[in-house]
């Protein structure tokens, strides 16, 4: 089965400060915080890609591999497409 | 590495709704929200002051504690609508606002402020066509990643020279060196001539300490006011002798003493009561007598 295609959503807004994503779904919000791995999750997801490579893209950052971190990145992604900050193409 | 999750339905340490957000990043998310409504309504607005500004033409940090924004006035009523049906509550009329009465203050429980400017002061003979000269020769600045109309560098000055000009400071204002002072020769002639084309001569004068040349009308009379230390009443009453006609002089005067909620609900600390208004008009009415008191007292 193909990976699924991630995408910032058209209607995201975002700013970074100090390492951390502000992040949300324009024009009613609100924010979300995203700090740490969330940060490091969302600039994988802002590039675009298949699911699987975003999942890659946060293992290389994170130094580690992308069986160890699949699900729960999966997992947020999933999160901040219910947010309506990121989208599945 | 991510952290284990623990069967809560998410990252309760990475993605929070109630974690405060510095203003700076509200004040840009501000920006990029009307950006959104405006473009669902087909308004077009330019984005002023704060972030909307080129770095090299702020002097001072600061990014306001509000998202500034300059509405084509035709579509002013259509974008309050906008702002009104996703959650923005205003807090300030246009008529309320300021002597000038150019600007609503709206307020969103994720963005906080905007002000919302029908106009802008010293570019208020003609708004629509003072719009249509910034529009004209705008810019495009990304504010939390969506595409917002600025003026050009030059319209930026101007904005940032006529806001300079009402805004008392202890010496010289901080934006009036990058966009006036230190600027060459051939752009302070451009700036002149933007400030011609949209209506805004005085109110430059007044910013760059040439008020002088226009003494003894009422334009200059009311920058006047701005240009040195005096009171709200000052204020007031060259409002009113600016004003065009009886009845636009009768309004300044009876808005004169208007109570903003707002302010008042933040010197306050909880949501005005119907006394709490009452008071604080009754409190402004003897401000305005002691005003006049002590001009009779200084006389």
């Amino acid at each position: 089965m193909t990976a699924p295609g991630v995408e910032v959503s058209a209607a995201a807004g975002w700013v970074e400060v100090d390492g951390v994503v502000y992040a949300a779904a324009l024009p009613d919000g609100p924010p979300l915080v995203l700090h740490g791995p969330g940060a490091l999750v969302w600039r994988a997801a802002v590039p675009g890609g298949t699911l699987t490579e975003v999942v890659a893209r946060v293992a290389a950052a994170a130094e580690t591999s992308a069986e160890v971190v699949a699900d729960d990145v999966t997992r947020f992604v999933d999160d901040l497409v219910a947010a309506g900050v990121l989208t599945y193409a | 590495m991510l952290p284990p999750r623990t069967g809560a339905p998410t990252y309760s340490g990475l993605v929070s709704e109630g974690q405060a957000v510095p203003l700076r990043v509200r004040v840009e998310l501000a920006h990029a929200a009307v950006q959104r409504l405006a473009d669902s309504c087909g308004v077009d607005v330019l984005h002023i002051k704060g972030p909307a500004v080129d770095p090299g033409l702020r002097r001072h940090e600061s990014s306001g504690s509000d998202a500034d924004v300059l509405v084509r006035p035709d579509g002013v009523d259509r974008l309050m609508a906008a702002l009104a049906a996703h959650g923005w509550r205003v807090e300030t009329t246009f008529e309320a606002g300021s002597a000038f009465d150019h600007a609503a203050n709206l307020y969103h429980p994720s963005w906080g402020l905007v002000d919302v400017h029908r106009l802008y002061p010293g570019m208020d003979h003609e708004p629509a066509a003072a719009f249509e000269v910034l529009w004209a020769e705008r810019g495009a600045r990304p504010l939390a990643h969506v595409a917002c109309a600025v003026p050009s560098p030059l319209g930026q000055s101007l904005v940032l020279l006529l806001h300079a000009a009402r805004t008392r400071t202890a010496g010289e204002h901080p934006d009036i060196a990058p966009n006036w002072t230190e600027r060459t020769a051939a752009d302070r002639d451009a700036l002149r001539a933007l400030a011609e084309r949209t209506g805004a001569t005085v109110a430059l004068a007044a910013a760059i300490g040439e008020l002088a040349r226009h003494a003894g009308t009422p334009e200059a009379a009311l920058w006047e006011v701005f240009a040195r230390e005096d009171d709200r009443l000052g204020e007031w009453r060259a409002r009113w002798r600016a004003a065009r006609g009886p009845a636009a002089k009768v309004s300044v005067a009876v808005r004169s003493l208007g109570v903003n909620r707002y302010y008042l609900r933040q010197r306050l600390g909880h949501e005005p009561t119907g006394s709490d208004v009452a008071a604080e008009f009754v409190r402004r009415l003897r401000t305005g007598v002691g005003a006049v008191a002590g001009r009779m007292v200084r006389r």
